[in-house]
């Protein structure tokens, strides 16, 4: 980091992050030649044989649905069976009588003067060596609300206020590569300002990374969510976060597979990140790229059984923004890291088709999905006129694959959702895991929105409003205050 | 030298086991007992004709008999070998004895944790001589013993450890039971009972919780049943064709109650008869003496489990494929025979016996029960061994009972002089109509070549083949008289035996006949 700002065509993007290595560039000249290359292929084919080649490309989707599933069903099984979350026990971690390392918390905030209070509280619960903290609150220029509101505010010594020069990118990777330059902590992690972590957290990390030994590049946190029960979008955003983080990212762990960072609530030592070249200011989802680029370079991510509690987007239209964001981010990073394919070795080939189903595959399905469901409503409807016509487009093993894959899959993605609520104890919401094909097709429904935002304004973010919960529940029966005062947090 | 038996102990029962199983099977292989059971033949069949028919495919699973074990056994079915002698299917039912064997010593040291008194309980249930014979067999039975006791050992883990990833454990061998046999649409659901009554009353948790817990275990028993409903829906154009449907226990039922109403529908007493003398006829009657006595034991003498409920309900979980059978005599959804109820439905030796088998779901309560008495004390469980070793004896002395329905009884296989007929005269170019869901072991005794036969599952020619034979079939197999036979339905009901203008009776069997092309029409229709 030249720690005054890299000048990029315009953009400011505050690290040392070589380009080819971020999603600066959206896809490259040899990303295009190969689309293009397969659209022809695809295309020459079809007007050869057309049925054939769909019989073909129904193979290869049914084969990668039916691959999926079993690897999601072994990622679930290992998560069970081996239960690698690092855990430490209140006791264990009062009973220490030691020094403990600085830590630097950054708190990117845009235009959220209303959550401020709350994550101040939350901070001052951090059981942490106050001296040994600092807090760094980075404010945007441009948001001359927050800053001031903020600089009203009483703040405690360890809380600095950081305002990042305007300039574009607009983004929270950019925010937070410009507080790195200030940062003074051996560790470091990043918090949204509507978190609420657990008190224990930083401690729990710090112990982590000791344990675990200097491969362990980032420790993970879990996310969860204070206002699940605020409606069903909430629920089954919460039943998603469970499985996540409950048994994905714990599989993954115990595959050491690389694993896409969640949002906030990653730490990090310092000079591991710096290292690394920090975040990626172009890309959206610069948690899920880092975590990628952390197995790259042959660290692993631990997950700490430390929750850190989130707001849940409430409202339809900000969640269509932050899923559409979310998945724009997801195709950025799968693009960055499929420009180059170097495996030295089978740990790397591990790594790299871990990659491609977790990335990879995920995005896929996202884009699939409703296609296959559309294509099995419309069988089992006129099962009479177009079953016949729809069974043509397989081969007759592919088609009873495609059904297993499709029913069984279905259920069993429903199914994994109720189990991550069991781990998270989540009892009241496990019943609304039923309706969540609706969920499933918001999904996809964003999927198409963030090709749509990728080609059209690739680095845009789209803030999410926090705070909604705030407004909608009163304060005597405040999910954050309720939250606060409770011992676990 | 001890110490390393002892280190050793647990693969010696393995290969005991191992023993047992295949010893077993070559035994009653020896003996042409392995496929003796009508059943039997037609569960090899129906997995047979998945792939080795005219319309080869997944729909010729049929509606009606549940799929899982038809599903099984496409891993060997392709083999004549294995599918002839059974093996193909066999293989299933001992993988799962030995299976089951394993969890019932593991559900006993779960309970008790003693070795000693796990392992006589084991060996009540592998020493059973009616298990070993339908281990042996391509029948349901064995199969879905070991999904029930499978369901129990994870239910024994939950309730001991509270750790909620029994759960789905459970629910998966709920989702196995449903696909197996009807009988776990009844016991997953008392499973599931259990299983709620445990958390809210005695762990006092809180409604919600314990009905998502239940909820857990209930979605994936749920999507087994779901399954079998839209399958009939999607194949019989009803989702309730197994339960009501021409091939159904129900029409058999029907049939029967014909010729003499059944003596357990409305009948408590009868019912719980009935299921006590097929059970004991199948444990045995002093083993189920042992594990009626250690059962009373348990419930009301202290052992590690303190709580008097929660002793009830695991007394409730054992038996509640035993609730079943009874209350399936009740209600008329099942039929039993055995010569201890005097009943004779009709006038055939062979009605004495019938679904004897069904006996056998109580093994296991017997085995467990058997297990716990040996705990308590040391020659207990010395005593409990020799009565079953003399339990063994006697019951080989005596005769399997399950042997017996199976080569005397209704269960036993009644067209053999058909198919030896048809053996020796089907050529290789004729095409054979007959009714594969009544005469599948015709079918399968007879060795003709599946592709030869016109039957329900040969969607394109069957409907045709009812109505104008002769351009079809140079041979036609049916029953000889009103049992529901579709091709009898057809060509003597409804056709006014129109058919006979161009065939000839070839041969009456005692229950089915066999026409053959007249020799005029034989050519034309080549």
């Amino acid at each position: 980091m030249d720690g005054t700002g890299k000048l990029t065509t315009g953009y400011l993007s505050y690290f040392n992050l070589d380009k080819k290595y971020s999603a600066f560039t959206t896809i490259s000249k040899q990303q295009k030649i190969f689309l293009s290359l397969v659209l022809v292929i695809l295309i020459t084919f079809l007007s050869l044989n057309f049925l054939l080649t769909l019989k073909i490309v129904f193979t290869l989707i049914i084969g990668f649905y039916f691959f999926d599933l079993l690897f999601n069903f072994f990622l679930i099984y290992r998560s069970f069976v081996k239960d690698p979350e690092i855990r430490f026990s209140e006791a264990e971690i009062l009973n220490l009588n030691r020094d403990w390392p600085t830590y630097t918390i950054f708190c990117p905030l845009y235009k959220e003067w209303e959550v401020l209070p709350q994550f101040l509280k939350a901070i001052q619960n951090i059981d942490y060596p106050k001296d040994k903290l600092q807090v760094l609150l980075l404010l945007e220029e441009d948001d001359i609300k927050t800053v001031s509101e903020a600089s009203m505010m009483n703040l405690p010594p360890y809380l600095e206020i950081v305002v990042v020069p305007h300039s574009k990118p607009k983004t929270k990777p950019k925010a937070c590569n410009y507080g790195l330059q200030f940062t003074h902590g051996e560790y470091c992690v990043i918090y949204d300002a509507e978190d609420v972590p657990d008190k224990y957290q930083l401690k729990k990390a710090v112990m982590a990374f000791e344990k675990l030994g200097h491969k362990t590049g980032c420790v993970q946190a879990k996310l969860s969510f204070y206002n699940a029960h605020q409606n069903l979008l909430t629920k089954l955003f919460a039943a998603d976060y469970s499985l996540w983080f409950n048994l994905v990212l714990t599989g993954l762990q115990s595959i050491n597979a690389p694993i896409p960072l969640g949002g906030t609530s990653n730490h990090f030592k310092t000079s591991v990140l710096k290292n690394l070249g920090a975040w990626d200011s172009f890309n959206v989802t610069e948690d899920a790229d880092l975590g990628i680029r952390l197995a790259k370079n042959g660290l692993t991510t631990a997950i700490i059984d430390s929750v850190t509690m989130e707001e849940a987007t409430s409202g339809v239209l900000n969640w269509f923004k932050q899923r559409t964001r979310w998945i724009k981010g997801y195709l950025q990073t799968y693009l960055v890291h499929t420009r180059e394919f170097k495996v030295r070795s089978v740990i790397e080939l591990k790594s790299w088709l871990c990659f491609q189903i977790i990335v990879g595959g995920k995005l896929l399905s996202l884009f699939i999905n409703p296609l296959m469901w559309m294509l099995t409503l419309v069988y089992f409807a006129f099962r009479a006129t177009l079953g016949p016509v729809i069974e043509t487009l397989f081969f007759t093993p592919v088609f009873y694959a495609g059904v297993i894959s499709l029913v069984l899959g279905n259920f069993l993605y429903m199914y994994y959702l109720m189990l991550g609520l069991t781990r998270a104890k989540e009892w009241n919401l496990i019943i609304f895991a039923l309706v969540t094909p609706i969920y499933w097709l918001m999904i996809s429904i964003s999927a198409f929105m963030a090709i749509h935002e990728l080609i059209t304004r690739p680095f845009h973010w789209n803030k999410t409003k926090h705070g909604a919960h705030l407004k909608n529940i009163p304060e005597s029966a405040n999910w954050k205050l309720s939250l606060l005062s409770k011992g676990n947090i | 030298m001890i110490t390393y038996l002892k280190s050793r102990i647990d693969l010696w029962a393995l290969a005991i086991l191992l023993f047992f199983s295949f010893s077993a099977f070559f035994a009653f292989s020896n003996l042409n007992l392995v496929t003796s059971y009508n059943d039997s033949m037609s569960h090899l069949n129906l997995t047979r004709l998945i792939i080795d028919n005219q319309e080869p495919g997944i729909s010729q699973l049929g509606g009606v008999w549940l799929p899982l074990n038809h599903i099984l056994p496409l891993l060997l079915i392709w083999n004549d070998m294995a599918w002839h002698t059974g093996f193909a299917g066999s293989i299933f039912s001992m993988i799962a004895y030995i299976l089951s064997a394993v969890l019932i010593y593991k559900s006993i040291l779960l309970l008790t944790g003693k070795k000693i008194a796990s392992y006589v309980g084991a060996f009540a249930f592998a020493l059973n001589l009616n298990i070993l014979y339908l281990q042996s067999t391509p029948l349901t039975e064995a199969l879905y013993v070991f999904f029930f006791i499978a369901s129990v050992y994870f239910i024994l883990k939950w309730m001991i450890t509270q750790d909620s990833k029994f759960l789905p454990l459970i629910g998966f061998c709920g989702f196995l039971q449903v696909l197996t046999r009807y009988d776990g649409w009844f016991v997953t659901g008392l499973e599931v009972l259990i299983l709620f009554a445990f958390e809210f009353m005695y762990n006092k948790k809180s409604l919600v919780e314990s009905l998502s817990k239940m909820l857990l275990v209930s979605i994936p028993i749920g999507f087994g049943i779901g399954i079998w409903l839209v399958w009939n829906l999607l194949i019989f154009g009803d989702p309730f064709f197994f339960a009501v449907g021409p091939y159904s226990a129900r029409a058999q039922q029907a049939v029967i109650n014909e010729s003499s109403p059944l003596i357990t529908k409305g009948d408590w007493a009868i019912s719980a008869k009935a299921y006590y003398y097929t059970a004991i006829n199948n444990v045995g009657v002093f083993v189920t003496a042992l594990g009626i006595f250690g059962s009373v034991l348990f419930l009301f003498v202290k052992s590690k489990i303190k709580s008097v409920g929660v002793r009830f309900l695991i007394f409730l979980l054992f038996l509640t494929p035993v609730i079943f059978n009874i209350l399936a005599l009740y209600l008329g959804f099942s039929i039993l025979n055995i010569p201890d109820l005097n009943w004779k439905p009709k006038d055939d030796e062979s009605a004495l016996w019938f679904n004897v088998r069904y006996g056998i779901m109580a093994l296991p309560a017997a085995a467990l029960w058997i297990g716990m008495l040996a705990s308590r004390k040391v020659w207990f469980g010395f005593l409990a061994t020799l009565v079953i070793i003399f339990q063994s004896y006697v019951t080989f002395n005596e005769g399997i009972i399950t042997v017996i329905d199976g080569t005397q009884g209704s269960s036993s296989y009644l067209n053999s002089d058909v198919s030896d007929y048809l053996k020796d005269k089907v050529g290789d170019d004729d095409q054979v109509l007959l009714a594969i869901s009544f005469y599948n072991p015709v079918a399968f005794e007879s060795r003709i070549d599946l592709k030869q036969i016109i039957h329900e599952g040969v969607s394109q020619k069957w409907g045709k083949a009812l109505g104008n034979p002769q351009d079809y079939a140079q041979w036609i197999v049916m029953s000889n008289g009103r049992v529901g036979d579709p091709v009898y339905g057809h060509l003597i009901d409804k056709s006014n035996s129109y058919f006979l203008q161009f065939y000839d009776l070839a041969y009456k069997g005692r229950h089915a006949s066999v026409y053959k092309i007249k020799d005029k029409m034989q050519e034309a229709s080549r």
